[in-house]
């Protein structure tokens, strides 16, 4: 559904992203993993078009990513929110409700459906991180998208928090809605993820399901116990210089 | 309702709440009313000076504060790395579209504040002494406005241009300082040095170059320089006279339209 070919992002002599070929498959969860400045932000920033690709292309249902008709099929949550601190839940919803030209009705739907029914006429000047989120994650759902983008939807939020957060979006996903996000929580990708990208120094090391890429390691047997998949992929496909085809 | 419109809408309901604008408003309409009661008289009597003089002293005021607002509100509006506007471009919207509606909205937040500062004094005035010279007083205004309207699409400009709030905030104060306070001890460097020959011409092309001293100069000759100013103001409606009034109105439409449109360039083709 997302495919990128040949995708690359400079900035000045700092590449960010090379030459990156990855698809996204329709009705999938799949996680990007790696350590800061790896080019997970960008590829998912690639996606919704607010980065532009210096060599290569991003498409949505083959749609230029940079186009109107590729946003409309994509819902967006960014890293860090920032929304009017005066305004109403309700208002903000209400807002990318209209821009998306979205059914009215589905901004008390989408806040009930984030949790923030209760809170729907407070100002967001109160709100929790955790709450910010789900209120982003609720305009994210306006339109009824084929695919949801989160960039760390749980970073800085507390245990209950992230923990809302991952149900709500292991939910969007069971009904056939398209994710991909990308997390430093191996624990949610773990329980939200169908495959798993690896990215370090802007490159994909290794794209696939945990446990096919574990035995593509031939680790299985050497997996200490108490550690997970995860943890002894993410060792081996993020450490320096280390590239599995 | 159109994209450009429902950001618009948004956007001003937003500016109107902040606390910059709020703030700012209360300011200018307090310094407003001051101005216009002109202070007491030793008798102790109010004194209210008329359209004419008010609309000079506020003039002064005004394209000082004015200008200063617009940078500001309109760097700052745009220069936080997380300021909403990628959430905002993640949605089926045209960059331009984006910033069109986010500026309309700043614009028209910025109008009231302006509106209530300058009607405001003009009640006050209308009701102490009378409507005469209202035309030029409202000319003054609006002139006023428009300034600091080319003001917040040069603190736009500012705003897509710098990666931090910090940077924004300090290009749009030294931009202000260098009009509002720098230019005219230039100006007067350059008439010194070059001014010899043709001074008018000079002169108009100086004041085209400067929104705040284009504005300022019309608004006297529009009050009635000669009157106001004497032998000076004399000459400066005769430099004004013919093309040179033409060239700096024409000068004021490009402040207002020309620092909006590179910035939806810059906007348009920059990574968030």
């Amino acid at each position: 559904m997302i495919r990128y070919e040949g995708f690359t992002k400079r900035y000045g002599r700092t590449t960010a992203v090379a030459g990156l070929d990855l698809e996204v498959r329709e009705g999938e969860t799949l996680a990007l993993v790696g350590p800061n400045g790896s080019g997970k932000t960008t590829t998912l920033k690639a996606a919704v078009g607010l980065i532009r690709p210096t060599a290569g292309c991003v498409t949505v249902d083959g749609h230029d990513a940079s186009t109107r008709a590729a946003r409309e099929r994509l819902g967006y949550l960014p890293q860090r929110l920032a929304f009017p601190e005066s305004a109403t839940a309700r208002e903000i919803v209400a807002f990318y409700a209209r821009l998306r030209g979205a059914d009215p009705r589905e901004v008390d739907r989408n806040l009930e459906r984030v949790g923030l029914a209760a809170d729907a006429s407070r100002e967001v000047q109160g709100f929790s991180g955790g709450m910010l989120q789900r209120l982003g994650i609720a305009v994210a759902l306006l339109g009824r998208p084929r695919a949801l983008l989160l960039d760390e939807p749980s970073a800085a939020l507390d245990p209950t928090g992230a923990l809302d957060v991952r149900e709500i979006v292991a939910e969007i996903a069971r009904e056939g809605t398209t994710v991909m996000l990308s997390s430093h929580d191996l624990a949610e990708v773990a329980a939200l993820a169908d495959r798993v990208a690896f990215f370090a120094d802007g490159e994909l090391r290794a794209v696939g399901e945990p446990g096919e890429l574990v035995d593509a390691l031939g680790v299985a047997a050497a997996i200490p116990p108490g550690t997970s998949d995860l943890e002894v992929l993410y060792r081996a496909f993020t450490a320096p210089a280390r590239r599995v085809a | 309702m159109n994209a450009v419109a429902i950001i618009a809408a948004h956007e001003l309901r937003t500016v109107l709440r902040s606390r910059l604008v709020a703030g700012f408003g209360i300011l200018f309409c307090g310094l407003a009313l001051a101005i216009t009661l002109g202070g007491l008289a030793a008798s102790g009597q109010l004194l209210v000076q008329g359209f004419t003089r008010t609309a000079v002293s506020l003039l002064n005021l005004s394209l000082y504060l004015l200008p200063l607002l617009g940078l500001v509100l309109g760097a700052t509006a745009f220069s936080a790395p997380h300021d909403g506007t990628e959430l905002l471009l993640a949605q089926p919207v045209g960059r331009t579209a984006a910033l069109l509606g986010r500026a309309l909205g700043l614009a028209g937040a910025f109008a009231l504040v302006a509106g209530a500062g300058f009607g405001a004094a003009a009640l006050l005035v209308a009701v102490q002494a009378g409507t005469d010279g209202f035309g030029g007083f409202l000319a003054a205004s609006i002139g006023a406005t428009l300034v600091g309207l080319a003001g917040l699409g040069v603190g736009v400009l500012l705003g897509v241009s710098t990666r931090t709030r910090a940077a924004a905030t300090g290009a749009a104060l030294a931009a202000w300082f260098a009009a509002a306070v720098l230019y005219d001890l230039a100006a007067i460097l350059v008439l010194q040095l070059f001014g010899s020959g043709d001074v008018d011409g000079l002169l108009v092309t100086l004041l085209t170059l400067n929104p705040i001293d284009g504005a300022r100069t019309l608004g006297l000759v529009s009050l009635g320089a000669d009157v106001l100013l004497g032998p000076t103001g004399a000459a400066l409606e005769h430099a004004l006279g013919g093309a040179g009034g033409a060239w700096i109105v024409a000068s004021l439409a490009a402040w207002l339209v020309a620092p909006l449109g590179v910035a939806a360039w810059r906007f348009g083709r920059r990574d968030f």
